[in-house]
């Protein structure tokens, strides 16, 4: 054999010896929930593409982080997981009175509560928090103290919470206070320095000393978080006592990596976001289940872009919106010519559910639907052009209907995302749906920090994008409110329909005030079919998160208890609760073994013929010389 | 011209492209527009005095010529910021260095040396039928795309084979120590490794090859060949290092994109890397830390560039006398 010959057999056993000779071992490891069974921790392990945005509860703002700090925390009251109503049986604190006026709320805590580094737990901390959060405008809580004045400690287990106006907000009948609590012995001692405190990295147990079930113990960026048993859990006394030592967030840079991950058994659970992957991992006897979350996808219109210029009530209207679409009519007819179902279906595989509402069904105002005294917007082609000729939309001979006010043609530009696919898959059915009312639009797709500056100038007609709003619908039913609108061209406000009506802000500024927790579902019912009939946003559906784990787990607890996700829920309780299916279960290692075996064999004989045929040629060469 | 002369026209050029290169990335991000209302959206709980804070905390209040002073004269003293999470970028960068100096630096040489000795070995034969299989392994190698042959190695080695991991520098949560720790890393390792290897010998093969090639045909070979040296010989001391010289070139610039890390397979093999910190920083549009890689990028390629220049001028005289 010539020796150029002789380093093409080299490199072709080199790999073989070096791959099947590491990896067979690997085999046989593949599952770290199958540790539990070899003595060490038991171990879960979830895992999605998206790295935690930070840490530090005052830093972070994904989901993600979320999940992380439902696992690391506690929040006052946490949510039911049947449906976000108050569970005082699986929180820190047990009741709340509320005085008559609405402006005084008294929580009583559990004793004896511990943090994770056995420092007690009190009343001081929580006080210490919410004021330390209210000074600092934290940006993920100031929605939610905007109406509270400030907090005390009365006790070791009494604070009291003293609100600026009167309100039912922090009466306990709902949860509304999405605080997350920290110890003010670890982090007091930022407490004149904002700025430190938002650089604390927050991903050891000494930093990250939590009081719910698991606490932060590692964190390698992009690669995975580590979260371990808390030693002095409060909920180990209530019945709450996890079935898991150790739970890691594991970060995949692609889903297909993560499925693989997932059929080969070395994950337990992960989050995706294509349907035909979740459809293949189906038919792999994976489990798999599209979750409904309160995100939502919508189309903002433009109804009268104009800075708010001072709060009460002076605007000057700016950017070049279509004046067509500041008329409820024009809106309606789009509503009506628009058909959630087939988007649903043809665009998110059915993973989606159509939307009526930006306020979602399982919020805790309850479900809302439009009824009898509310207009008929359901998908009716004829009606909606019906509405548009009565309204004096003439048709044009391009088929394109003119504005009678302005003359021109119902043209509109038509904004999509870069990088939210569904945005952009929907263009074509509404394109071909509007050019049925005789309404025309012009397709463009931009990134969203684009996007952001080119609603803030104004010069827009329509747009695709979403929220995620919390269970409480205070927030979302917000950003409809006139002060919402941006003041001027340098500052963003939440608003991007520059829908405002003071009849609407009346009722916003009720709810927040009225002390009938009844009374205040009624009004946010009384809202949500204003902005039904006014239409600033053409609801499209509300998301499902797609999600799957292995055979190998059970005890999921979903979050609500209708359908909603099997793991990341508005707290711990899920973690809590799951658990290996057997001692011997947890995932695929049984095959890697003997593949391994067969490998390491063929491998060997590999090495032994190559072995053989260069000495054989080595010979034959010396001979030659 | 003076060798001291040629040396500081050099550095002085690479000392500019850098400068071009830090104001260049500067208003390359800012093309891409104002983060804030995404940041807003995303944490869909802000009022409007936590948005002006978070405005001002990314730098982005102030006008833009403004911005750009500040930036060039941080980026003077070494200070590159804080990301959007509020860690240094400095540290940010740093700890993604190792895992992309590992496997793309390790890949690399490997795939340089493979691919030499196999260029050597196709050029010396040219035209043989071991050069003819090559060739075509290589052209196949080079016109492959690298995430789709990392997805298939994924399919068959960690899914159907099970007998290695789909991506990542550690098993997450195994806690090993010491030795147990090092065979874990080489495990992940092997994949991606394999990956990038064979994906970038194919270059150095077909560079080595037609420059062994070419070399072949010189005067001096016949020669060398005419004086009775034994081709061994030949091609150890008169063809090969003649021929070494425009994959030095190669070679060496290569190395400088060593720090860009390869995006796309350490994203594919979620590894650790400054590859994969770049997509995240993209998808974040989280400036300070994209101005920082680039910043690092940027030098790795100036400072190879620069020793290529001046490792050739001092390999080929005729470089200098130019």
């Amino acid at each position: 054999m010539r020796p150029a010959w002789r380093v093409t057999v080299l490199i072709v056993v080199g790999v073989l010896v070096v791959g099947f000779g590491t990896g067979g071992a690997y085999g046989q490891s593949s599952s770290p929930s199958a540790s539990s069974a070899e003595g060490g921790p038991v171990t879960f392990t979830y895992a999605d593409v998206s790295p935690p945005s930070s840490l530090n509860p005052m830093v972070g703002y994904l989901g993600t982080d979320y999940t992380i700090w439902a696992l690391n925390y506690d929040i006052p009251i946490n949510f039911s997981t049947k449906d976000f109503s108050p569970d005082f049986d699986h929180s820190i604190v047990t009741s709340v009175d509320a005085s008559s006026d609405g402006m005084t709320f008294t929580y009583h805590m559990r004793a004896g509560l511990k943090w994770s580094d056995g420092q007690p737990f009190t009343a001081n901390d929580v006080a210490w928090t919410l004021n330390y959060y209210k000074k600092n405008n934290v940006p993920n809580y100031s929605a939610d103290l905007a109406l509270m004045d400030r907090a005390e400690a009365l006790d070791d287990t009494t604070f009291v919470l003293h609100a600026k106006q009167p309100t039912s907000f922090y009466s306990g009948k709902s949860v509304f206070l999405y605080e997350y609590i920290l110890p003010e012995h670890i982090w007091g001692k930022y407490e004149n320095d904002y700025k430190a405190a938002k650089r604390v990295p927050n991903d050891n147990p000494q930093e990250a000393v939590g009081s719910g079930p698991f606490i932060i113990t590692k964190y390698v960026k992009n690669q995975y978080v580590q979260l371990d048993r808390n030693p002095y859990y409060w909920g180990d006394a209530v019945g709450l006592t996890p079935h898991v030592d150790r739970v890691v967030y594991q970060i995949f840079g692609n889903q297909d990596a993560e499925a693989a991950a997932l059929q080969a058994g070395s994950i337990d659970f992960g989050y995706f976001t294509t349907p035909s992957i979740l459809n293949t991992l189906k038919s792999r006897g994976i489990i798999t289940h599209g979750a409904t979350i309160p995100s939502f996808v919508e189309i903002g219109i433009n109804t009268g872009s104009a800075y708010q210029t001072d709060p009460t009530g002076g605007f000057k209207p700016h950017g070049d919106g279509a004046r067509a679409l500041t008329d409820v009519v024009v809106r309606q007819a789009i509503r009506r010519a628009i058909d959630s179902s087939v988007l649903v279906q043809r665009v998110m595989q059915g993973y989606a559910t159509p939307a009526d509402s930006p306020v979602q069904p399982g919020a805790t105002t309850g479900d809302w639907n439009p009824g009898p005294n509310d207009p008929d917007l359901s998908f009716n082609i004829a009606a909606a052009n019906q509405m548009l000729d009565q309204a004096g939309y003439k048709m044009g001979s391009n088929g394109v209907r003119i504005d009678p006010k302005t003359g021109k043609p119902l043209e509109f530009r038509f904004y999509s995302r870069t990088t939210d696919q569904p945005s952009i898959d929907i263009v074509p059915y509404v394109q071909e749906w509007l050019k049925q009312i005789g309404i025309k639009i012009d397709p463009q797709t931009l990134n969203s920090n684009k996007l952001g500056n080119v609603i803030l100038a104004g010069d827009y007609d329509m747009f695709v994008w979403g929220w995620y709003p919390n269970p409480d619908p205070n927030y979302i039913l917000n950003i409809f409110t006139c002060a919402q609108r941006p003041p001027n061209p340098n500052v963003y406000r939440n608003s991007d329909s520059y829908y405002c009506n003071p009849e609407y802000d009346k009722l916003f500024h009720e709810q927040q005030t009225t002390i009938d927790p009844a009374r205040r579902v009624e009004i946010v019912h009384q809202m949500q079919s204003i902005l039904y009939r006014d239409e600033p946003y053409i609801m499209l559906w509300y998301d499902q998160s797609l999600q799957a784990h292995t055979k190998g787990w059970t005890g999921f607890v979903s979050q609500p208890a209708n359908g909603g996700d099997w793991l990341a829920t508005y707290g711990p309780l899920s973690f809590v609760s799951i658990r290996p299916v057997t001692a011997t279960g947890g995932g695929a290692s049984g095959g890697g073994g003997s593949a391994g075996l067969v490998i390491a064999v063929v491998a060997v004989a590999v090495v032994l013929i190559a072995g053989f045929v260069l000495a054989r040629s080595r010979r034959r060469e010396e001979d030659e010389a | 011209m003076s060798i001291r002369r040629h040396l500081i026209v050099k550095i002085l050029q690479a000392v500019l492209t850098l400068a071009f290169v830090l104001a260049f990335n500067f208003f390359l991000f800012r093309g891409l527009g104002d983060p804030t209302q995404l940041l807003a959206k995303q944490r869909g709980n802000m009022t409007p005095a936590a948005l002006a804070d978070l405005k001002r905390q990314l730098g982005l209040d102030l006008p833009l010529p403004q911005q750009f002073i500040h930036y060039f004269w941080e980026t003077l003293r070494f200070h590159l910021g804080y990301t959007f999470d509020n860690q240094p970028v400095s540290t940010t960068i740093a700890r993604a260095v190792w895992p992309t100096v590992l496997l793309i630096g390790t890949s690399t040489i490997a795939s340089i040396l493979l691919g030499v000795w196999i260029g050597i070995a196709q050029g010396w034969r040219w035209g043989s039928r071991f050069d003819q299989a090559w060739l075509g392994v290589t052209l196949v190698l080079y016109a492959m795309p690298e995430f789709w042959f990392g997805l298939l190695m994924i399919m068959l080695f960690a899914v159907t084979l099970n007998i290695f991991p789909s991506g990542f520098m550690q098993t997450p949560g195994a806690d090993y120590t010491g030795l147990a720790n090092i065979v874990d890393i080489l495990k992940h390792l092997a994949l991606p490794f394999f990956v990038l290897t064979v994906s970038y010998l194919a270059e150095y093969s077909l560079i080595m090859r037609s420059s062994l090639t070419e070399v072949l045909t010189e005067d001096y070979i016949q020669t060398a060949r005419a004086k009775g040296v034994r081709e061994r010989l030949v091609r150890r001391r008169h063809a090969v290092p003649n021929a070494l010289l425009p994959t030095i070139t190669v070679t060496i610039l290569s190395l400088g994109y060593v720090l860009g890390g390869a995006i796309v397979i350490e994203t594919i093999f979620s590894w650790p890397g400054l590859g994969r910190l770049t997509y995240e920083a993209i998808g974040n549009q989280d400036f300070a830390l994209l101005e920082g890689l680039f910043l690092v990028f940027s030098v790795a390629v100036i400072v190879a560039n620069l020793v290529a220049d001046l490792l050739y001028s001092y390999l080929d005289p005729r470089v200098r006398a130019a």
